[in-house]
């Protein structure tokens, strides 16, 4: 599994939505299945799947796909 | 016992002329002489309406300076206030309606009168606060201005608020414990602000530096997350204090905090109380944190806890009762039962606990059937009736945040129909289970600690 992949089943399974759901466009507070609960798991789920450890501000951040992502390259994850 | 004085104001008649802030939210600040003028105006205001000298109000309470000012208004002329969330839907506020027949209801600085006739009133019944969230109906915790003012005083005797302290609610204040928080300040003659960030948001955390924040205070899930956002590696040189309480926080999480607190000169107050006791009885000393991360400490000054137990003679270990002058008057469904209370000296919490030598306390069980789910109270036994049907025989086990219904394997796929169709409950904290045949006890009863080895270990 690449990246890309490993970054949507994290989505998948901590927010419990459909692959299909788990665009670049989808945004923290605007579906139901993602709440500030389910932020929690998420970032944990990412934190596990990719072995780093987030600060404050990016757990913060993190709120699209497409933020995780870049936020995640920062942390030396390559999404190429 | 009349209490209604011309122009007094609970908590802050002795500092109303003061000039500090006593409130303050995302755009302005008020201090305590004009936040005494604005009560004095809406006194008058609501005098001009031909209401019933003790009215009853149903009160939408926001995180607000106009909520508070209307909260404080209506204590002020003595009225009884349902506190309602406004997050609570129509349906709910309805029932209420029909419920209580309040004189009025009140939202944003706004009054509507409903009708202007006087019910029998208890003469101390002052607030209303619900204890149900979601799933029940509206039972609600009937508290006196003694109560309110008792409590607040015995908070103060142990928590380090000071006059010049600045805090942030993050809990509304139609519960209990964000209502303490706000009676603490008041009296204190200390600052309050509201704030429409969440600490997903970085103006939240910006505000907590800048303003500075001496102190938070918050539920378990509130504690949960700040550890996810990496709480205990901020600077945060003007946090004096926090305090935890609403449920139970895993002692991992209390020895993370705990430590934290310890590290950066801190204190981490856990806490314990009940609605029913108006918020506080219990604290655990912060320097015990560490050494008992599971103990809910001792009562709270001018309180007393008694551990009562049918079966053996040990005052060790038992239901925990608690007495104080915070013991609410009773419980109220409907407006019939605001017009006498007779109150218990002793509150029976429903919760077991134990004491060691030194007298520190520990919640070990409960004797009613009810867990928390996301901060709100769930009665598993109206769980079990509400999914329960002729058909479909439904048993409901828990623990806090995990609701596990459970029938027959034959009728577990009406058991799952009927939860996607009929769910009361965050779908995540709600699992469907299926069992071969009911365990029973010997006397007949349904044997939930045998059905809940058997379905939580499948798991």
């Amino acid at each position: 599994m690449n990246n890309q992949d490993k970054l949507r089943q994290a989505f998948v399974a901590a927010l419990g939505v459909k692959p299909e759901t788990v665009t670049d466009e989808l945004q923290y507070n605007t579906i139901a299945e993602w709440d500030s609960t389910a932020h929690m798991v998420l970032i944990a789920e990412l934190e596990n799947v990719f072995d780093v450890m987030l600060d404050t501000d990016d757990i913060i951040d993190m709120s699209s796909v497409k933020h995780a992502r870049l936020i995640l390259q920062k942390y030396d994850i390559d999404f190429a | 016992m009349k209490m209604a004085k011309p122009d007094h104001i609970p908590f802050i008649q002795t500092h109303r002329h003061s000039e500090a802030t006593a409130l303050f939210d995302d755009e302005q600040a008020v201090s305590y002489r004009a936040l005494s003028e604005f009560i004095v105006q809406r006194r008058q205001q609501w005098l001009s309406y031909p209401l019933p000298e003790r009215s009853i109000v149903m009160l939408t309470i926001e995180n607000s300076i106009t909520s508070v000012v209307d909260y404080l208004t209506a204590l002020s002329l003595d009225w009884v206030m349902l506190l309602v969330n406004p997050s609570c839907d129509e349906e709910i506020r309805n029932q209420y309606c029909d419920a209580f027949k309040p004189n009025a209801v009140i939202q944003s600085g706004e009054l509507t009168v409903c009708h202007c006739q006087q019910s029998e009133m208890d003469d101390d019944v002052s607030v209303l606060l619900s204890t149900s969230g979601s799933t029940g109906a509206g039972k609600c915790v009937a508290l006196s201005k003694r109560n309110l003012v008792a409590n607040a005083e015995s908070i103060l005797a142990y928590l380090p608020v000071e006059t010049t302290d600045i805090t942030l609610a993050t809990m509304p204040l139609s519960y209990s414990y964000g209502l303490s928080v706000l009676h603490t300040h008041l009296i204190k003659g200390a600052c309050t602000g509201f704030t429409a960030h969440t600490v997903f948001d970085k103006a939240f955390w910006a505000r907590v530096k800048s303003l500075p924040v001496h102190s938070l205070a918050g539920v378990p899930s509130f504690y949960e997350m700040l550890l996810r956002l990496r709480f205990t590696h901020m600077a945060l040189p003007d946090l004096r204090y926090f305090t935890q309480a609403g449920g139970r926080l895993s002692p991992e999480n209390v020895e993370a905090l705990g430590l934290y607190a310890k590290v950066h000169d801190k204190q981490f107050f856990v806490m314990y109380g009940q609605t029913e006791a108006t918020a506080r009885m219990a604290f655990l000393a912060p320097e015990k944190v560490l050494d008992k991360p599971d103990s809910i400490g001792q009562a709270i000054p001018g309180g007393q806890i008694e551990l009562r137990s049918s079966n053996t003679q040990s005052s060790d270990e038992g239901e925990l009762y608690y007495h104080g002058d915070n013991v609410m008057l009773g419980y109220a469904e409907n407006n019939q039962q605001l017009a006498s209370f007779t109150p218990e000296a002793w509150l029976a919490t429903g919760d077991i606990a134990r004491r060691d030598a030194d007298g520190d306390l520990f919640i070990i069980g409960r004797t009613k059937r009810i867990i928390k789910v996301a901060g709100e109270r769930v009665n598993l036994d109206a769980l079990e009736q509400h999914y329960s049907d002729d058909d479909l025989q439904v048993r409901c086990i828990g623990k806090d945040n995990l609701v596990v219904l459970i029938t027959l394997d034959k009728q577990l796929p009406a058991l799952q129909e009927k939860l996607t169709t009929q769910s009361l409950l965050p779908a995540r904290n709600v699992t469907a289970a299926a069992v071969e045949t009911w365990p029973y006890l010997a006397n007949g009863k349904p044997d939930y600690q045998q059905l809940a080895s058997l379905v939580l270990n499948e798991q």
